[in-house]
């Protein structure tokens, strides 16, 4: 009785542990290279039941913040995994590529990543405050003598890269008054006087501007100085194209997926086309609508040659960039 | 106004919602309860839940959360020397030093009353503010920060007591600690070691577990007992003592209130600045404290829990006006409005301010609701100060370090709790405070940061501090509370001198 007891229980043990091991084994970890409430997080949590969705099976993609080193953190985690498609991240583009480009530590090289698909990208404009800030123009800006003061977060961060490359264009000497945490801080800092002007991304900006109580939000003393688009301007202000800068149509940030470089190329498909349907999926152009982030898919090979075309473009602008670093 | 609380009353008392609350309030209460969950990571874990629900009812749930981690976190602070959330290490001065006493009922009873009426001063105020949050907000700027960093620095010069020269040993290392990791004005990596683990700084939460909670275990370890030295003394009517207690002393509740909304309202100082200064300035403006401070004075505890619970209503000032967070739990609540399509800003008050109303009210109720639960258990948890050591330093040391590395779960962090542990043990042993330490960890990169702004801003010109009304008032504080208990000091011996002089 009692050896067909141990039995029993042993062949029940050994079931529910078949039956478990390969659910366990299919799940994805979506790594976020940021703490969590950011729009890093709010991506990788919006998207990755879509992802479950579209791959369909019993798939479980499971959102992780794994915060540090400005994002390196989650990227050299990345590509230290087996690769095996089990663990992907939302790189965040040109950020991550910056210490690849000017020679800083990194496990990892984005012109190495097996990308999957793009999610999301943003375009900059530059505002000032219209109650606090000295400029009505962009060419109060590059007729002022004394240093324009820029209220920005780190050094080495992706809005103060952008900036320094577009100060450098226009042979503006900026400078940098840092330490803030995020961009709504900062453009706060502009608001309360901190600094000049800044540069912040037209998603947020138009959040700000398309409140019915225009006089009721803080954020309403922003006003557009420049934008940086080849386009027609959206607020009616000058644009880098229309002064002749077109080749600093390029600055602004794109949100690209990757997996661990060598994953193997039948399973790298299967992740891509999921991914690259959860990025097109209605709901996540719905969504992204709803909370102005710019959805704008592209597909694992379109990704691949924008990753690489990035990298290409801010590499000559490594000497600003390197500096911008060090101070 | 009125339509839109009534509204947020409605969208609370239905079945479903109050379900929810409930939920959301025993997630709090455990995830604050834990060394190193807290309100952020159960907020954060609790998002996925949220994704079929309509937003007033997600709201009620990360509401019932965020009011109820302060309130749980208070008990361990109170029983195991250990704080649940950093914001309450200012109530493990004189919480833990009353639970060794046998009176861990009284002070639970005092800490869960005074987060409650905290809790309910925060949220009133958030309602009061709401007309004029913009003008609140930018009424900081770096000179202004720097100057409430400096008045919570002098915490340190109270806080030692008759041990300043260990106090201030202490908080220089503090101070050192604090400067480890990436400093966001240049952007570079300070004293990491060329230790990866190092280079985001040594996180708060892993250092304060260490320092309090296991350097506590290897002290009762070394000494063997129980954390309460009359184990004969505990009983029921602690924990109405500690309800009248907070009564008694409702000028130190009050101000302690005042402290949280102020402070959370000042977005990136927190609910742990707000405890400190509010237990610093108790200690400072007590005229005649008959326990002396961290040696177990209820008002100790009244004073930082009513503060930190206050915070939550005041930190969602800044997060509903502006869309910035004024704490780490209400950035991941932004993201739960986000993500259901609520944008945060003037806008929600003018346009969905049923919303804000249901959060108001689920805020207040999961506050009350978290206090009565902590009331009804506090005689059972009180009886954890009996339990023997061979029972309480493994279940505790594994909670904590579990805590540690539930964080980020990163086992870097686990090493943190241990090497802190060793720290605290021997500053226990040599007597060195452990809360001047915690204050200049809390508050030295803060100081620095807002320091190095104001300087970049205004081209080094260090007059600012005295041309800006708001800097130069907390300057006056600043000198005031420390030259204040000297002066009360002295008046004292004046007064006992002639006292002694008079003719009888």
């Amino acid at each position: 009785m009692l050896s067909r007891l141990i039995k029993g229980t042993a062949a029940a043990a050994l079931a529910v542990g078949t039956s478990i091991l390969p659910a366990q084994a299919k799940n994805i970890t979506f790594l976020i290279a940021y703490g969590p409430g950011g729009g890093f997080d709010t991506v990788t949590r919006k998207l990755a039941p879509l992802i479950e969705k579209h791959l369909g099976g019993n798939v479980n993609v499971v959102p992780k913040n794994m915060p540090g080193g400005r994002g390196k953190k989650a990227a050299n985690y990345l590509v230290n995994r087996k690769p095996n498609g089990r663990n992907l991240l939302i790189f965040n583009m040109p950020g991550h590529a910056m210490p690849n480009i000017i020679g800083e530590k990194a496990d990892y090289d984005v012109r190495t990543i097996d990308w999957l698909a793009r999610a999301a990208e943003f375009k900059y404009l530059i505002v000032t405050s219209a109650r606090a800030g000295k400029f009505k123009t962009w060419k109060d800006v590059t007729s002022y003598k004394d240093k324009i003061k820029i209220p920005m977060t780190a050094p080495g961060t992706t809005g103060y890269l952008a900036t320094a490359i577009l100060m450098d264009a226009y042979g503006i000497k900026p400078k940098f008054i840092t330490g803030y945490k995020s961009s709504s801080k900062y453009a706060l800092g502009v608001i309360r006087g901190d600094g000049d002007l800044t540069i912040l991304a037209k998603g947020s900006f138009r959040k700000y501007i398309t409140s019915k109580k225009k006089n009721r939000q803080a954020f309403k003393d922003l006003t557009p100085l420049l934008e940086i688009t080849n386009s027609p301007s959206q607020f009616g202000v000058e644009t880098t194209g229309s002064l002749g800068k077109k080749e600093l149509a390029v600055l602004g940030g794109d949100r690209m997926i990757g997996t661990t470089p060598g994953t193997p190329k039948a399973v790298k498909d299967k992740i891509a086309n999921a991914v690259f349907k959860a990025v097109s999926d209605p709901e996540f152009a719905a969504w992204g609508k709803k909370v102005g982030r710019d959805v704008a898919p592209l597909n694992a090979q379109q990704t691949k040659a924008k990753a690489l075309e990035l990298f290409a473009y801010y590499s000559k602008f490594k000497s600003v960039l390197a500096a911008s670093v060090k101070k | 106004m009125f339509d839109s609380l009534i509204i947020g009353i409605d969208n609370l008392f239905s079945l479903n919602s109050i379900l929810l609350l409930m939920a959301g309030s025993a997630v709090g209460l455990l995830f604050g309860a834990i060394p190193g969950l807290g309100g952020t990571t159960a907020v954060a874990l609790m998002i996925p839940l949220t994704f079929g629900m309509e937003p007033f009812q997600a709201i009620i749930l990360m509401g019932g959360i965020m009011a109820a981690t302060s309130t749980g976190g208070s008990v361990s602070a109170i029983l195991l020397n250990t704080p649940g959330i950093a914001p309450n290490a200012a109530t493990t001065f004189d919480g833990y030093p009353l639970a060794k006493q046998g009176k861990a009922g009284m002070a639970i009873g005092a800490g869960a009353t005074a987060s409650a009426l905290g809790g309910v001063v925060g949220i009133i105020s958030l309602v009061a503010v709401i007309p004029i949050m913009k003008e609140i907000v930018l009424l900081f700027t770096p000179p202004e920060f720097f100057m409430l960093a400096i008045f919570g620095l002098c915490a340190i010069a109270v806080s030692s007591g008759d041990r300043l020269l260990q106090g201030l040993i202490t908080a220089i290392i503090g101070l050192v600690v604090g400067f480890v990791g990436l400093y966001d004005i240049t952007g570079t990596v300070r004293y990491s070691m060329g230790i990866p683990l190092l280079e985001d700084g040594i996180k708060l939460v892993p250092a304060l577990i260490g320092l309090f909670a296991i350097s506590e275990m290897i002290n009762l370890a070394v000494k063997g007992g129980s954390i309460a030295e009359d184990t004969s003394s505990i009983a029921i009517s602690r924990v109405s003592d500690g309800i009248k207690q907070v009564f008694k002393n409702w000028s130190t509740m009050l101000v302690g209130s005042g402290y949280g909304t102020f402070i959370g309202a000042i977005p990136g100082v927190g609910g742990t600045v707000a405890a400190f200064l509010s237990y610093s300035t108790q200690v400072q403006r007590d005229p005649d404290p008959d326990v002396e401070y961290g040696r177990g004075n209820i008002k100790g505890v009244i004073a930082p829990e009513s503060a930190n619970n206050a915070k939550d209503g005041g930190s969602l000032i800044p997060t509903l006006a502006f869309g910035i967070p004024g704490s780490a739990e209400t950035a991941v609540f932004l993201g739960v409005l986000i993500l259901h399509g609520i944008e945060p800003g003037q806008k929600l008050l003018v346009e969905n301010e049923p919303l804000v109303f249901t959060l108001v009210v689920a805020l207040t109720v999961s506050v009350v609701f978290a206090t009565l639960v902590v009331l009804a258990l506090a005689k059972y948890m009180a009886m954890l100060t009996m339990v023997s050591v061979n029972v309480l330093i493994p279940t505790v040391s594994v909670i904590a370090l579990v805590g540690a590395y539930a964080l980020h779960t990163e086992i870097g962090d686990v090493v943190i709790a241990l090497i802190f542990a060793i720290i605290g043990y021997f500053m226990i042993r040599f007597n060195y405070p452990r809360v001047t330490f915690t204050i200049a960890l809390v508050l030295g990169t803060l100081t620095e940061l807002n320091f190095d702004q104001t300087m970049q801003i205004h081209d080094g010109d260090m007059t600012v501090f005295l041309t800006r009304w708001l800097s130069v008032t907390l300057l006056i504080l600043t000198v005031l509370s420390l030259g204040f208990p000297t002066f009360r000091k002295k008046v004292r011996e004046r007064n006992r001198r002639r006292e002694a002089e008079a003719p009888k």
